[in-house]
């Protein structure tokens, strides 16, 4: 698939890598002292992962990857980065880690890959960079063993219709300014925008394209896995909104908001 | 719960008659043949000639009897005496062999023991259900293999909002209200105007919040295989007074396409 778009993020997350490497976010230090870099509700709804082949969509610079592989995962992470795959190669070769790494972008993937897994795996922050639903759930369907399974926890697309807005008297406040709804042709962000690990600026630009929940779900339906459950979280990993404060499991949006659901996870088997 | 439902039985015996009487319905647009299914849930439902049909949460009867005109088999079961009783009434005046049976969701096996070809409901019901879980075990109760079940109603996500000024003092939107469930509901107490214009309605009443999980989950811990899912940009009924009414549909011109305001869901025993 030969798409500018594509061209356009790996040269952005390209330039992201080595800033994300570099940032508390990541804490790439913590990761080489033994840290699992995985959320609670990950490992919790993956189960044990034990002895299993495990194939990681949009891995970045794999320390998810590399995580599940120390929980015993035998671990294969793909990116569309070059300076992703090269510095998870790296962080997997100091830490002997036994994890595979592949430059690929989503959609290519049977050009470099054959195999099957017994798990699927996609992770938060991964569904705004692909452009079409339908083509990114045949793939988890190709890379599953008959009877495996996919997992996925993302951004919310219900928290992407908000931006923030300061009213005169300083109150701030959410407005539904986005769609909901998915459009092929995407969002183009020029360059000169943060990432979103901290205040070092990016020269190039970036594309994103939104997903509704029902894009996702029929996707997954239609590229022949049935779903064994949809589950939503009020809470974020990280400050999307000012309005927001960490609780126990995250960021939540502070009470008299509401709530609004800010991750959502799918199980499915092939 | 039972409590709930009950102040629920009574608040919708107070509205069916402001219903029947004001113009939303058009009871007589009905008696004069109308089909009162909007084209999505005819297009989604597909064809269902000759299939037996259970609607639940029917109200006083004029979907379940449109689905009868276009060749149902159809049942339809409401929580109020009575809707249940101007139901019968309609159906027998219009001789469409529609049968009601009154009962609240929940407790429908006390009184029905059957399986459909097709179980169906339709916007604003699952507002009034406190549980989903048990919500999709009742339809599954009452579906035959590989029967069918669709739902078009709210979507979660539109509910979170009500109305606020911007700073030029025009209508905006706020997020209040929780997206996520909760099982106590919410108590309206009455001595509000109904959704079809200007009867008051003194009783109170209790709605409840499903989330997206909650409802798909729902549907497939009763054993249901979604086949889709589909979300709308519009809705049923006017949530806002700034909605424009265009196809058939409520709109909110100001932020068009950001917001889903109803679901559907089909799904296979």
């Amino acid at each position: 698939m030969v798409d500018s778009k594509f061209e356009i993020i790996r040269h952005n997350w390209n330039e992201r890598t080595p800033i994300h490497a570099a940032s508390s976010f990541y804490n790439v230090d913590g990761f080489k002292s033994g840290d699992i870099t995985l959320t609670k509700t990950e490992i919790e709804e993956m189960g044990s992962v034990s002895g299993k082949s495990l194939l990681h969509l949009q891995c970045h610079f794999g320390m998810d990857t590399m995580s599940w592989a120390r929980l015993s995962a035998i671990a294969t992470g793909v990116d569309i980065s070059d300076a992703a795959i090269d510095l998870a190669r790296e962080l997997n070769d100091e830490l002997g880690l036994d994890v595979r790494f592949i430059r690929s972008n989503v959609y290519d993937l049977p050009t470099v890959l054959d195999e099957q897994f017994d798990i699927v795996y996609t992770a938060i922050g991964a569904l705004c960079w692909l452009r079409d639903m339908s083509g990114w759930a045949e793939i988890v369907a190709r890379y599953l063993k008959p009877g495996g399974t996919f997992y996925i926890l993302d951004g919310h697309p219900v928290s992407h219709i908000f931006e923030p807005v300061v009213l005169p008297d300083g109150i701030q406040e959410l407005r539904p300014l986005n769609s909901y709804f998915p459009d092929s042709e995407g969002i183009a962000y020029p360059g000169g925008g943060y990432t979103y690990t901290g205040s070092e600026k990016l020269e190039t630009p970036s594309h994103e394209w939104q997903h509704s929940m029902s894009e996702v779900v029929n996707a997954i339906i239609s590229a022949g896995l049935e779903i064994e459950y949809l589950n939503e979280f009020a809470d974020s990993g990280y400050r999307a909104f000012p309005q927001m404060s960490l609780h126990d499991d995250g960021w939540r949006l502070d009470e008299h908001h509401g709530s609004i659901p800010f991750l959502f996870s799918i199980r499915a088997t092939k | 719960m039972n409590k709930q439902i009950e102040i629920n039985r009574r608040n919708w015996n107070e509205r069916t008659p402001i219903h029947a009487s004001e113009g939303g319905y058009d009871v007589d647009g009905f008696k004069a043949g109308r089909i009162t299914l909007t084209n999505i849930e005819i297009d989604e439902v597909g064809d269902v000639s000759g299939k037996s049909l259970l609607h639940l949460q029917c109200h006083f009867g004029l979907d379940t009897m449109s689905w009868a005109r276009l060749g149902a088999d159809a049942t339809g079961i409401d929580l109020s005496d009575a809707s249940i009783e101007l139901a019968q009434k309609l159906n027998a005046e219009l001789g469409l062999g529609t049968r009601f049976i009154r009962s609240n969701v929940y407790d429908l096996p006390d009184v029905l023991d059957e399986e459909f070809d097709i179980v169906y409901t339709a916007l604003g019901a699952l507002c009034w259900l406190p549980d989903m879980d048990r919500w999709g075990q009742i339809i599954a109760r009452y579906l035959k293999p590989g029967g069918t079940f669709y739902v078009l109603d709210e979507h979660p996500a539109g509910r979170i909002f009500v109305a606020t000024q911007s700073d030029d003092g025009n209508f905006d939107l706020a997020n209040r209200n929780s997206y996520f469930p909760d099982p106590r509901g919410l108590l309206d107490e009455g001595e509000r105007n109904t959704y079809t214009g200007s009867g008051t309605i003194s009783s109170p009443v209790y709605e409840w919040q499903h989330s997206m999980s909650e409802i798909v989950n729902g549907l497939i811990g009763a054993g249901l295989k979604i086949e889709y899912l589909h979300e709308f940009p519009f809705s049923f009924f006017k949530v806002f007074p700034q909605m424009e009414h265009r196809d058939g549909w409520w709109r909110l011109p100001k932020y068009d396409g950001n917001i889903p305001f109803m679901l559907s869901i089909k799904a296979r025993k």
